[in-house]
């Protein structure tokens, strides 16, 4: 019982409080909007495919099309130690999600550029 | 009329084959120094349709011809390619006012085994490359009938690529050696030149990125019986990461021809896809 009474006051607190937050104010939605939602406030897809602990970042140079980042990308997706890989070709910047626990190394990344034909400027490894 | 054939067949083939064009931002008819990646497979399939004719005082004919050129890439490493090029006839027709019309069934033609080798490559930003890459292989007389020479006839040449943001430059030359003898004994010289531009997008999108490249190429042939022909050839692609589908038109600058009939115009369509 000690905990219930607690937990209901607790609860009517936080209630009243999200209502205020989010309730619908006569300046409209552009107020709202700088408050933060629960969306928001959770990871995006992206953090979640690309985790910053065992996501590696490779600059590369001298991708001419798109025809370019299939190349890298079955270079690097082949790999054991690779869970996914993405290619920006406007920025030639790849990033590459690690296999937790026996990822890839920097080696292997290094020629597997290399293997694609293209010139690998810089390498971000995971701390 | 057997003899025409083989001559306008072979020179066809010969405009849509050497060099292994199967990589993209890469022009329709011309070379271009990149390569698929290790143990990358590029396949790429034309078909042509040329219409062609010889007017002189004792014949007067018309020549239509459809042929299709299937092109297997393969990459051995990053600086090594392999390429494959099976040339298919698959219709030809001539008509002659004299002697009537003469048409022929599919037949295959001669296989070209070809490969490049990359001497060089700066890779000077994201979208940005210079490469320079030596082009040898054979020629080999694998045809049947008319749609065959009758020599193994040895390729080399190089060919230069520029790639600067939206903008490509390619230049290419190729020398036939025909160790075969005879008419049959004339070596080849093709030249390109090409430009292509990235009509759109302005900035790659992040994912799946596609792009619609132009082009316009000067495509030029010499033979040492001293026949010139010059085409001029815009053309249009479709790049997506896997894919390319691509469509050409080839059109006579000039045309110095004693030995086989003139080509009014080449329309090509295509498409490459990678493995």
């Amino acid at each position: 019982m000690k905990s219930y009474s607690l937990l209901v006051p607790t609860t009517v607190a936080t209630l009243l409080a999200a209502g205020c937050q989010t309730a619908p104010s006569s300046t409209g939605d552009a107020q709202m909007s700088s408050v933060p939602t629960p969306q928001a406030q959770l990871p995006s897809p992206e953090t979640i495919a690309f985790p910053a602990d065992r996501t590696a970042t490779l600059w590369v140079k001298g991708l001419a099309c798109p025809y370019c980042v299939h190349n890298i990308d079955r270079q690097l997706a082949a790999m054991e130690g690779v869970e996914r890989v993405h290619v920006d070709l406007q920025t030639g910047k790849v990033r590459v999600a690690l296999v937790a626990g026996h990822p890839a190394t920097r080696q292997q990344l290094v020629k597997a550029i290399g293997d694609s034909g293209f010139t690998l400027d810089r390498i971000e490894m995971p701390r | 009329m057997m003899r025409l054939g083989r001559v306008l067949v072979l020179s066809v083939l010969v405009l849509t084959g050497v060099g292994g064009r199967a990589y993209a931002q890469a022009p329709i008819n011309s070379n271009v120094a990149l390569q698929p990646s290790k143990d990358g497979l590029i396949i790429r399939q034309q078909f042509r349709y040329t219409k062609g004719e010889q007017s002189r005082s004792t014949t007067n004919l018309d020549i239509e011809l459809a042929s299709t050129d299937t092109t297997l890439v393969y990459g051995v490493s990053d600086k090594l390619t392999l390429i494959l090029d099976t040339p298919l006839v698959l219709s030809r027709r001539i008509e002659n006012r004299t002697t009537g019309r003469d048409d022929t069934d599919s037949e295959f033609a001669d296989l070209r085994f070809l490969s490049k080798i990359r001497l060089f490559r700066n890779d000077f930003g994201p979208n940005d490359t210079t490469r320079f890459d030596l082009i040898g292989g054979l020629e080999i007389p694998t045809g049947r009938d008319e749609f065959r020479s009758d020599s193994i006839d040895p390729i080399l040449g190089g060919v230069f690529t520029h790639v600067e943001g939206r903008h490509a430059f390619d230049a290419d030359a190729t020398w036939k050696f025909n160790t075969g003898s005879g008419d049959r004994g004339t070596d080849l010289l093709k030249y390109d030149l090409a430009y292509l531009y990235r009509l759109s997008p302005e900035t790659y999108a992040s994912m799946r990125p596609t792009a619609i490249f132009g082009s316009v190429e000067l495509n030029g042939f010499y033979e040492t019986n001293n026949d010139n022909e010059l085409f001029v050839s815009p053309g249009i692609q479709y790049v997506m990461t896997r894919w390319i589908i691509e469509a050409t038109v080839q059109i006579p600058v000039w045309q110095d021809l004693n030995h086989r009939v003139e080509r009014d115009f080449i329309v090509g369509i295509g498409f490459r896809v990678q493995f």
